[in-house]
């Protein structure tokens, strides 16, 4: 955790030199007042009272400058951190495999960015970039008092140490309760989601009054169990207000006793009550953080576990092109330890052949298309381009050179025709003829500036069926020698669907493997190859 | 609001005495180190042990008046929030079915849950705080004056400066935090989004692009947090600085004033006001705002949802031949969903809706169900529009079978009669007509069997029956069936849909599964496309040029 924050140490440092000079300025001012108060008790003496104010205004002149510049480095301090932690997250993101990325929902991703990296900055950073300014303080402290009567450091001391060991006895129970509460909580929102889900039943079966009483019950329980916990909190509230009570003024008895005594002088005592602020204030800001610094480093080692890449396999060839075919040989393949979904699976696609793989969903089609695009290694057997291991064909050359039409179309905030090339240049005439064999003539024109038009919420408003014609236009786009087809016409109706069918077949010398369950009877025959794949095998149909 | 909080005028006003107490215990605290000033002033141990003791004694005071206001508070607040959460439930439960689909289930949830919660913590502690800071400065500088209004008249002058000063930059702050916020949406759809079709940038090798648009939204966010807190906290820092000198001077002034000889008790008292006086009307404003932000929320989550227009609608709904579909047209916000649609529902029949994914085809059934009425053209049931037929009437014959099943924690009996009395003969005919009575036999208690919460203890399957029983008990003359079998494997799946097609009932079911030999047996299929609907016979629908493995 600490590599977060080294790069930027050189503004840390800035920011506590400024916040040393503020309480260099501070302790002057306190040491003054001191004096002066000492100086008027002793002799009666009022000259240069003037003198002094002003002097005092100077130096307070100074600690308004001094505060916000301080504030300024430390806000630019944890700026840099965290921005920084937040894009190298995503940088590593992006670094993953296909398949270990997928590994968890990009809900957990996100709030990995949003909610982990805010409690790093909250718990860890912004602390850190205080501590020293605590410390200096809490330094600070030490000596003012001491100048008054050292002996008073000890009755301080006492008075910490009462006061943390109460907080620590308070706290657990405390915490105990607040556990009870969420996990009461948890159950009760779980009720509220089912009954709203049955809005419609209660209404029409006329449940009402039913439904009305049961919500009563539940809630009248959780507040009753909130407010059985607040009794129990009020006990040791009221208990810590008295400890904190008796610390303060258990203080102040102590040091009027000193002074009475004679051990310390007026001006002596005001000072201390001055820097008792000064002394406390760090003391329990460090204990507050340091447990918070703790929970941090656990979520923050978990941050760093799930950027690994955990399967490396050495890719060291380049893809050589297809010549002949693509081959499986005696494929098994499980996904992490479980039961196996394809076994003994043996298939050759030839170069420039149309293939169709049908079956029921999770038969094992789509993973046969996910080991085709090498998201994940067979555990038996293999997967050749022309006699070459395709695990050891470099991903970005192979990626290079198949082009994939899928399901889940992603469309980003760009030109219509950006989403359509993808970033890669093609002649106009290329793309107009994409667009038109995979029908999207109608929705181009229908863009107000064709295809320069810019596609705002992530294309938000786009039907499903344009969306598998964007698609598809994509993939013919490509002009790679080998097309990957998943369920690409499940939004399409069939008219539309089998033309652009059509389209794909005709595409020559591409290698097209469409996994698909839908067939149509006017162009089934055109396939070199139907394969159904289903409970671990495939079979030619 | 104010209803709410007088509902129990006598607790309420325990309540308001309840927050004086910690202020009582601010002064008190000033009197006691008034009193130990003196006692340095007067020098001798006498009347040390005298302040001592009294010090002493208000030590353990202090445990009596918190322990004393908390509970005299806690009471309270838990009876009123239970009111709140009863009203704002109520107030959805007494929406139309229509009214309630207008919103997502999310929404409620915040309002019930959410909303409930921050109302809880927000409203008591920001009362309590208002009236312990307001009670602070009001007495403090009343005390104040009595000592030295010269000073008294400083301190308020100060005093309200700093507050100027806080005010003068609300605007700024909630300004800076919405933007903030508004950048952190920005944020979280973009690279969202990024990460949904992170496979496909792999797959086309562009990801350096879609990194670069990542990182600088992020860089924008952190930007204007950093902004944001740089400006809270320079406002902190500015009001900091007027309090220093304000302290400060003051203390020069006593000890000049008194040349050295005053009395000190009064120095020290003078000195901790300033530090009341000074310090906690700032403390009130962004409290006031809080407070205001969750009577805002309490008004919410308790205003009705929407009346609409009251139509008479007071025709009893009969349907012994057909329900009429006539030039049916229907938008969704800009979308039309159905473009001038025409059909007709026989009684006793079976239809399946079939159509891709978000073309209409819940709509449809909503429209059917008299879920949505805003639609233009016709829809009649024996002839009689349903515009004017009475929705009770209409809901007592129909049911919904949908692929959540909610379910009582009660006997199976009463889930599946929901409550209404049943005759034995039509508690049978239900659980035989479900499939449900190897379940009943299985079990030793039968119908008695308790039911966990929300059927735990029973599979998918067996849920799924029980809703399907439901609609038999209920002699439901239209079922509505929601991907009823979605959720269910192939085999069983098989098995409740010939269940469906097997009921007395008109059936009009959406579904995107496909059972061989069982889905052909639907009477017709309603197609829609393209905002169209075509109608086809069961068997038409599954031999045509496309079939589906």
């Amino acid at each position: 955790m600490f590599k977060l924050i080294k790069p930027y140490i050189p503004y840390w440092l800035l920011a506590t030199l400024v916040g040393v000079f503020h309480i260099a300025i501070e302790t002057a001012i306190y040491l003054k007042i001191s004096e002066f108060i000492d100086q008027t008790i002793k002799f009666g003496n009022t000259d240069g009272f003037t003198r002094q104010v002003l002097y005092m205004l100077a130096m307070v002149a100074v600690l308004l400058p001094g505060l916000i510049l301080g504030n300024y480095l430390r806000s630019g301090f944890v700026r840099k951190c965290i921005g920084s932690a937040r894009r190298n997250y995503v940088r590593r993101l992006f670094a993953k495999n296909i398949n270990e990325f997928q590994k968890e929902n990009n809900a957990a991703y996100l709030s990995a960015l949003t909610n982990d990296f805010e409690q790093v900055e909250n718990n860890f950073l912004i602390p850190a970039a205080e501590i020293l300014t605590l410390v200096v303080n809490f330094a600070a402290a030490v000596y003012l008092i001491s100048v008054a009567n050292p002996w008073i450091l000890l009755i301080a001391a006492a008075v910490i140490v009462i006061n943390f060991a109460v907080n620590f006895f308070v706290s657990r129970p405390l915490n105990r309760h607040n556990k009870e509460r969420s996990a009461m909580f948890s159950g009760y929102t779980e009720y509220v989601k089912e009954v709203l889900s049955a809005f419609h039943i209660i209404k029409t079966h006329d449940l009402e009054k039913r439904v009305r009483d049961n919500f009563r019950e539940k809630s009248r329980k959780i507040q009753n169990k909130g407010y059985l916990i607040n009794k129990i909190i009020s006990y040791t509230s009221a208990t810590m207000q008295a400890i904190l009570s008796f610390s303060s003024v258990g203080f102040y008895v102590a040091v009027a006793y000193l002074s009475i005594k004679g051990y310390t002088t007026l001006g002596g005592v005001i000072l201390v009550l001055n820097a008792i602020e000064k002394l406390l204030w760090p003391v329990y800001a460090a204990s507050d953080s340091i447990p918070k610094i703790f929970s941090v480093k656990s979520l923050y080692k978990k941050i760093e576990d799930s950027l690994v890449n955990r399967d490396e396999y050495p890719e060291t060839r380049d893809y050589p092109g297809l010549e002949n075919e693509i081959t499986i040989r005696d494929l098994n393949f499980a996904y992490g330890g479980g039961e196996p979904v394809l076994a003994g699976v043996s298939l050759r696609f030839r170069k420039g052949g149309k293939y169709l793989l049908v079956g029921p969903s999770g038969g094992g089609k789509s993973t046969l298309l996910r080991l085709l695009r090498k998201y994940f290694l067979p555990q038996n057997g293999e997967i050749l381009i022309d006699e070459i291991p395709l695990k050891d064909i470099r991903k970005d050359q192979y990626f290079a050179n198949i082009a994939n039409i899928e399901q889940n179309v992603f469309i980003f905030e760009d030109t219509a025709r950006n989403n359509l090339t993808l970033y890669k240049e093609y002649d106009e005439a290329d793309i107009e003829r994409a667009i038109e064999m995979a029908g999207l003539k109608e929705f181009v024109s229908g863009l107000p500036e064709g295809l320069d038009t810019v596609i705002y919420d992530n294309g938000k408003n786009i039907s499903g069926g344009e969306r598998s014609r964007i698609a598809i236009a994509r993939g013919l786009l490509n002009n790679a020698e080998i097309m990957f087809l998943d369920e690409p016409f499940a939004n399409l109706d069939a008219e539309t669907a089998a033309a652009i069918e059509k389209n794909i077949l005709d595409l020559p010398g591409v290698t097209v493997i469409n996994v698909s369950h839908v067939v149509f009877r006017e162009n089934q025959d055109r396939y070199d190859g139907r394969y159904l794949v289903s409970e671990k095998k495939v079979t030619a149909i | 609001m104010k209803e709410l909080l007088f509902k129990r005028k006598k607790r309420f006003f325990l309540y308001l005495i309840a927050c004086f107490f910690p202020i009582i215990r601010e002064f008190i605290e000033i009197g006691v180190f008034g009193l130990l000033a003196k006692a340095i002033y007067v020098g001798e141990m006498g009347f040390f042990i005298k302040a001592a003791i009294v010090a002493a004694i208000y030590v353990p005071l202090t445990f009596f008046l918190q322990f004393a206001s908390r509970l005299m508070r806690i009471k309270y607040m838990r009876d009123t929030v239970f009111d709140v959460r009863k009203a704002a439930f109520d107030n959805i439960l007494a929406a139309s079915y229509r009214e309630f689909a207008k919103r997502s289930k999310e929404t409620y949830i915040s309002n019930l849950i959410n909303d409930v919660n921050i109302f809880e913590r927000d409203y008591f502690i920001n009362l309590l705080n208002i009236i312990y800071n307001g009670g602070l400065y009001a007495f403090a500088l009343i005390i104040a004056f009595f000592i030295d209004w010269k000073m008294a008249l400083v301190l308020l002058a100060i005093s309200l400066f700093i507050v100027l000063i806080s005010k003068s930059a609300e605007k700024r702050t909630a300004r800076l935090q919405k933007e903030l916020s508004e950048a952190n949406e920005k944020m979280t759809l973009n690279v969202g989004n990024v990460f949904n079709g992170l496979e496909i940038i792999k797959l086309n090798n562009i990801e350096s692009k879609f990194l670069e648009s990542a990182e600088r939204v992020i860089d924008d966010v952190e930007r204007r947090k950093c902004h944001f807190r740089f400006f809270t906290e320079s406002q902190r820092n500015l009001t900091y600085v007027p309090g220093i000198i304000a302290s400060i001077g003051l203390m020069l002034y006593l000890i000049f004033r008194s040349k050295g000889g005053g009395d000190y008790s009064l120095i020290m008292v003078s000195v901790l006001l300033a530090n009341k006086i000074l310090y906690s009307l700032p403390n009130i404003f962004p409290r006031l705002n809080v407070l205001k932000a969750s009577v805002d929320i309490y008004k919410k989550i308790t205003t009705p949802l929407a009346a609409g227009g009251v139509r008479e609608k007071d025709l009893p709904f009969r349907f012994e031949k057909e329900i009429r579909v006539e030039n049916l047209r229907f938008s969704y916000g800009e979308k039309q969903v159905l473009k001038d649609v025409s059909f007709v529902i026989e009684k006793g029949k079976k239809y399946l809706i079939k159509g891709a994914s978000g073309v209409g085809k819940s709509t449809l059934v909503k429209l059917l169900a008299m879920t949505y009425d805003d639609y233009l053209g016709r829809i009649t049931a024996d002839g009689v529009e349903y515009r004017a037929i009475n929705e009770k009437s209409f809901n007592d014959a129909i049911a919904f079978v949908y692929q959540e099943v909610f379910l009582f924690e009660d006997t199976l009996g009463n889930n599946i009669a929901l409550y209404k009395p049943l005759p034995e003969e039509t508690l049978k005919k239900a659980i035989d007509g479900a499939g449900l009575r190897p379940l009943i036999a299985a079990r030793p208690e039968g119908v008695e069997t308790a039911v966990a919460e929300n059927g735990k203890n029973l599979s998918g399957g067996e849920r799924q029956r029980i809703s399907i029983a439901r609609a038999i008990a209920k002699s439901a003359e239209i079922i509505f069936v929601d991907e009823g079998t979605s959720a269910l494997d192939e085999k069983l799946g098989r098995e409740i849909e010939k269940t469906f097609l097997s009921l007395p009932a008109t059936v009009i079911s959406v579904s995107h599964r496909y059972y061989k030999g069982v889905s052909e047996l639907y009477d017709y299929v309603l197609e829609i496309k393209n905002g169209k609907i075509r109608v086809y016979s069961g068997k038409d629908y599954f031999a045509s040029e496309v079939s589906y493995v």
